[in-house]
């Protein structure tokens, strides 16, 4: 009977659209976030951009325009910027706002002394042809002061070169790997949160079917052909291999995105541990929301409390600075064993790779453990009050049927 | 088949059945009754082993209920609905294969039903677009689709019309021609009185009247009388045969609390009797007097 129940409740609801668009459409929304910017940015244009230049100085501006086709160059080898020299900003102005330049630059004759050069635009917003041009006329100036003062570019190049400090991560094994702070800071945070999204939507989904299941009549239906037990396990399965389903798209989009920027970072070590502590995570919050379906009449009923559960998977998320800084604090090393948060700081600190074996493994027992207390009770109370109506289900009540 | 022995449930401090016992033969139509929080709902769901009785035992074929498959029930709870967004062959397909029936199986007698009740049309549409109507009768294929052994119909006929409702006991006397055994829990004594062979009142969780329905009118002392008549009536000597007297101008209706053969010769000598007629009480009758009588006796 289960079978029929696992299978029915895992088929409605990845058929629906609130599944479709959360499993699949908000990762991909996400991935093409991620992309998009940097593939748009990286193409080079193929047409040269023609820009202005009024230059007031002594020369400056025949050295800019030197350095500019020196240093940006086309696909084709064409320079990538051509530039329309005037002794008089007015033509300019006229083909800017005609639209047949790009921008044109003002060299005044006090640059060297000021630092100070004018570019005009239409848009201010053309940060590549900002950068490049405000690159090539830096590296135009600068050489112009050290000539003044008879100072050797290539010495000064030399002199002034800055000092890197590059880390690297050593693992458990003795390997080093270079380490990056972005990386570093981001793949537990994902992690944690896909987590978080997998388990939070399943055990919602699972509240908002058992409520759908009292609040149309259908319970009693169902009950005259299984037992009450059956029907709470059968959802929590078949859900639970829904919320699978999404955080096995979430992992594939995270492995693209990682893969895309160059980060090996899914171990299949940190897989397992992603499963095993979704698997507990889920059943150990979808046997509270079951509960909690079972005493409320309709959905709105049930909002508060499900939203002060939800709460507490929230606080590992609000402190996940702290833990990702500080992965082996006291602090972090207690609270990774509080079972409603172990998974989420389980993920986080492996993540880091700051977890030893054997925390992992008695954190899993004691997630066994507790799931094996909160299902007893959530079994109880779902049992009792699964076909109550209309009347308010008192704490006192509930601590008796769990002591009957 | 179903034999229920002294079962009692209570909740906290309400007792809502207190030893109630009776037998459901294959074939019986089984009406059970009683007015609203007597403890029917109850003991139907102790029948369904949905609760569990704290004392007396439930047996079906000599097997405890809580050991017989639950595919052997079909049960139509009077609080009852349906998924509303689901479409109504894999709603209708799910129950029966909840109820052991193989997915081709389910299949099949799915669309049978459906065609049964000119509803094959709505197989691919959602539930919520049937009319209220509709939904009834899907829930009464659920309760029927897997042929089940003990049907347990709560309330079956509320908001059906006429029609529908002749062929809902079509297939209630189907079912029992086949020999499932079939309990009818319903306020509706009409309904009673022309399906069910057999009945149980109960009031405050305990069985006030039960047995054959016919055995039981004959045993319940009321017959009534009505009498045409033409002339003159005087009332005043009317109460050492009748009580409940409605005397209209050439009409007299009472309950007999004489022989028929003494109230006879005494009108017969007054008027000129037009028509002559003794019924036996309806269960409605029998059902009010009861409970009022039971009533009153829990006050004494």
């Amino acid at each position: 009977m289960i079978a029929q129940i696992i299978k029915w409740e895992f088929i409605q609801r990845v058929k629906s659209k609130l599944f479709l668009f959360t499993a699949i459409v908000i990762p991909l929304f996400i991935l093409a976030a991620m992309i998009l910017p940097s593939l748009l940015l990286s193409s080079e244009s193929t047409k040269s951009t023609l820009i202005g230049l009024v230059d007031q100085s002594s020369g400056i501006g025949n050295d800019f325009v030197a350095q500019l086709t020196q240093d940006y160059r086309l696909k084709s080898g064409e320079p990538e910027f051509s530039v329309q020299i005037e002794e008089d900003p007015e033509p300019l102005k006229q083909a800017l706002l005609n639209k047949d330049i790009d921008a044109y630059v003002v060299i005044p004759d006090s640059i060297l002394d000021t630092g100070l050069a004018s570019l005009y635009v239409r848009s201010a917003s053309n940060f590549k042809t900002t950068d490049a041009l405000r690159r090539s006329l830096n590296k135009v100036v600068l050489n112009r002061r050290l000539q003044k003062y008879h100072l050797d570019p290539e010495v000064v190049k030399e002199v002034t070169s800055r000092v890197q400090l590059r880390s690297y991560q050593l693992s458990g094994e003795g390997e080093a790997n270079e380490s990056n702070e972005m990386v570093d800071f981001f793949i537990p945070f994902i992690s944690m949160m896909i987590l978080y999204m997998t388990i939070l939507f399943s055990s919602q989904i699972l509240l908002r079917s058992v409520i759908e299941e009292r609040s149309s009549r259908m319970i009693e239906i169902l009950l005259s052909s299984v037992t009450p037990s059956q029907l709470m396990n059968g959802k929590i399965l078949g859900l639970g291999l829904l919320g699978l389903t999404q955080l096995f798209f979430y992992l594939g989009v995270g492995y693209v995105v990682a893969l895309y920027n160059g980060i090996e970072s899914i171990r299949p070590q940190f897989l397992l541990t992603m499963f095993l502590f979704f698997v507990s995570g889920f059943l150990f919050y979808a046997a509270i929301f079951a509960a909690l379906g079972s005493i409320f009449d309709s959905e709105q009923e049930a909002q508060q409390i499900s939203g002060m559960v939800s709460l507490v998977m929230v606080v590992p998320i609000v402190l996940s600075t702290y833990f990702i800084t500080n992965p082996t604090a006291i602090a972090t090393r207690i609270l990774t064993f509080l079972p409603p948060i172990t998974p989420f700081l389980i993920v986080l600190r492996s993540g880091t790779s700051s977890i030893d074996l054997w925390e992992q493994i008695v954190a899993f027992v004691l997630m066994l453990l507790s799931i094996w207390g909160v299902m007893k009770i959530s079994g109880k109370v779902f049992q009792t009050s699964i076909l109550m109506y209309g009347k308010r289900v008192t704490l006192p009540e509930i601590l008796r049927w769990i002591r009957a | 088949m179903l034999n229920v022995d002294s079962i009692r449930k209570q909740f906290q401090a309400t007792v809502a059945v207190d030893g109630i016992s009776f037998q459901v033969e294959p074939g019986d139509i089984y009406g059970f009754l009683g007015p609203n929080g007597a403890g029917k709902t109850t003991t139907i769901r102790m029948l369904m082993s949905i609760l569990k009785p704290d004392s007396g035992s439930i047996h079906l074929d000599g097997k405890d209920i809580a050991r017989v498959s639950r595919n052997q029930f079909g049960y139509l709870p009077e609080e009852r609905g349906l998924y509303q967004k689901v479409k109504l062959g894999d709603a209708l397909k799910y129950l029966a294969q909840l109820k052991g029936l193989s997915p081709a199986e389910s299949g099949r007698v799915v669309q049978q039903w459906l065609e049964r009740f000119e509803l094959a049309d709505y197989m691919q549409k959602n539930i919520r677009e049937l009319s209220k109507g509709n939904q009834q009768k899907v829930q009464f294929i659920a309760t029927l689709i897997h042929s089940p052994r003990l049907i347990i119909l709560d309330e079956p006929f509320t908001g059906l019309d006429p029609i529908n409702q002749i062929l809902m006991k079509d297939i209630i006397k189907e079912a029992s021609d086949r020999g499932a055994a079939i309990l009818f829990s319903t306020h509706q004594m009409e309904q009673v009185e022309r399906l069910c062979n057999r009945i149980c009142l109960i009031n405050k969780g305990k069985i006030i009247v039960e047995g054959d329905i016919n055995e039981i009118k004959a045993r319940h002392g009321r017959r009534n009388v009505d009498i045409l008549f033409e002339g003159e009536l005087d009332e005043s000597e009317l109460d050492t045969y009748l009580e409940d007297i409605h005397l209209e101008k050439k009409r007299l209706r009472g309950s007999l609390i004489s022989s028929s053969k003494a109230l006879l010769r005494w009108i017969s000598d007054r008027v000129d009797i037009q028509s002559y007629s003794i019924t036996p009480p309806s269960l409605e009758e029998i059902f009010i007097a009861e409970v009022q009588a039971s009533r009153e006796g829990g006050e004494a």
